[in-house]
């Protein structure tokens, strides 16, 4: 009888592990192109001791580099950023976050105000998918689904993209089992530019105010940080589009004086940054390149340091060990982003689309 | 070891069924793949715009347009986050198209006015009061937060309406996530 117990035990352990390799090997990998499909999970790898934790979709991914941020401040920091990130998938990260660390101050891009609802399920996937089962995760997913959704398949992504069995290519074999690291600390690098060209006026719109839902979830990560003794800035990252109405930046200057946080319109501040925007944006002003994110972290470094008291670290032994290897792995990638850009005019590897012709 | 492979079967048959990723989650679709031959379907039935004998269908390929309507005055697009493909806007003196991409081919999200020098088919313009629109448009609208929207086969219609006074006219293809 016990052994036929430990027969079934030992089939039945069989199965789930060969269950979770082909789910691993039907989902997509993002090694190649649209490495945001990274982003969420290579948090949790990472050291957990961060001054700082950034929240929000691309306008922090793409914005903020953490390892100028130490390099420069000594300040610690991890980017929770993904595409299109919603202010409830905002919220949820958060909390799944302070479940493995409290830091300092938490930095959160307003930009996702203006989504009332669920978008689109594949922005959804990137956010969700690679999130590691939780409660969080649960109110995440109920919060994001769209009404063809089905909840389960987010348990069990297996069920979603089984249907991949003939789209499946090496990259799929390559990464089963573990992945190579494409952000720096929630950072997509992009060394490439194109020049704003034309600054579009924003469409008048019906009504400027944000829905009741985005501010319940504001309020909600309003409180998160305060019941955790964290320090919440609001921001809204200096990209020329989507247009940033003065409506909008009203109401978020009148959230933050009622609540009493700091909100920072980085749009105010583009001179005194020094952002040009011929050399430092990647896509005509919507995301900022390299050059034009290490000049905004530094920037916001500097309030961070002396307006948050968020201590220099960079004495500590330990963490220099960690942060060189980061350094060297960013100046790595730097220096292969800049030797792409000089043999194919363009970065082939990191997901940029080859300029049209005489373009 | 019969139940493992029965299983095992059973994993492989669950994993095979089933239809192919529609588009909008084929997140690592090849978009220089020119065989995938998925289109947009234009509905014949929608609102239309009309400038200089040119006819904008909602949904429709946007480039005999562009082409028809001639150099715009200004041009912008915008890389949609995390995927490849871009969203453009075509600047012309009263009005603007934006269009979305579906496999290399760019198709028309909308119309906005931009001043009352061009009016609807149906004759309505910025400037135009809420009476008018209604004489145009009958009764069968959703009014929301100082909009009136009209629905007719895959567009949207949206009037702007301030004190019963059209202040903005929007054209708004009916896809996905829009």
């Amino acid at each position: 009888m016990k052994k036929k117990i430990i027969i079934n035990l030992a089939v039945f352990l069989i199965i789930i592990v060969i269950l979770a390799l082909v789910q691993n090997l039907l989902m997509p990998k993002y090694m190649s192109s649209i490495f945001e499909g990274n982003l969420v999970e290579e948090y949790y790898n990472n050291e957990k001791d961060n001054d700082v934790i950034f929240i929000g979709d691309c306008e922090v991914y793409s914005n903020i580099s953490p390892i100028t941020l130490w390099e420069n401040y000594g300040i610690t920091s991890f980017i929770r950023g993904s595409a299109e990130q919603l202010i409830w998938q905002s919220y949820y990260l958060l909390e799944e976050t302070l479940t493995y660390e409290k830091p300092e101050v938490v930095v959160f891009n307003v930009l996702s105000m203006k989504s009332s609802e669920p978008h689109k399920e594949a922005f959804n996937r990137l956010t969700l998918d690679r999130m590691k089962l939780s409660k969080s995760k649960i109110g995440a997913i109920n919060a994001s689904m769209l009404e063809d959704e089905e909840f389960i398949t987010y348990l069990f992504p297996i069920l979603r993209y089984h249907s991949r069995w003939n789209e499946l290519t090496g990259e799929d074999f390559k990464y089963l089992l573990s992945k190579e690291k494409k952000s720096h600390n929630g950072f997509l690098m992009r060394s490439d530019v194109k020049p704003v060209s034309y600054v579009p006026e924003g469409k008048k719109l019906p009504d400027y105010r944000f829905s009741e839902n985005c501010y319940n979830y504001l309020d909600r990560i309003t409180k998160l940080c305060k019941d955790n003794n964290i320090k919440l800035i609001l921001m809204k990252a200096p990209s020329v589009y989507p247009y940033w109405y003065e409506e909008w930046d009203q109401q978020m200057v009148e959230y933050a004086k009622e609540n009493d946080l700091t909100y920072i319109n980085f749009l105010d501040y583009v001179d005194e940054i020094g952002i040009d925007h011929n050399t430092d944006t990647y896509d005509g002003g919507l995301h900022l390149n390299l050059a034009g994110a290490e000049k905004l972290t530094k920037y916001f470094g500097e309030i961070l340091s002396k307006n948050f008291n968020l201590e220099d670290r960079r004495a500590d032994e330990n963490l220099k060990k960690i942060w060189n290897k980061k350094i060297d792995f960013y100046n790595d990638m730097k220096q292969h982003q800049q030797e792409e850009l000089e043999e194919y005019g363009y970065l082939k590897s990191y997901g940029a689309v080859k300029p049209e012709e005489g373009k | 070891m019969k139940k493992i492979v029965v299983l095992l079967f059973l994993i492989l048959f669950i994993a095979g069924c089933g239809e192919k990723n529609s588009d909008n989650t084929s997140f690592q679709s090849d978009t220089n793949n020119t065989s995938n031959t998925e289109s947009v379907s234009v509905s014949d039935k929608g609102y239309k715009f009309e400038h200089n004998g040119v006819i904008i269908k909602m949904n429709a390929q946007s480039a005999p347009v562009i082409d028809a309507l001639g150099e715009p005055k200004e041009y912008f697009e915008q890389a949609s986050c995390a995927f490849q493909g871009l969203d453009k806007f075509y600047y012309y003196s009263s009005f603007e198209i934006n269009t979305y991409e579906i496999n290399g081919v760019d198709y028309i999200l909308g119309v906005n006015f931009k001043d009352d020098s061009i009016s609807t088919i149906e004759g309505i313009y910025i400037g135009s009061k809420l009476s008018d629109v209604n004489e145009a448009y009958g009764g069968d609208y959703k009014d929301e937060n100082g909009s009136r929207t009209y629905t007719l086969g895959d567009t949207k219609l949206q009037f702007i309406v301030e004190n019963n006074i059209v202040t903005a006219i929007n054209y708004i293809a009916i896809v996905d996530g829009n």
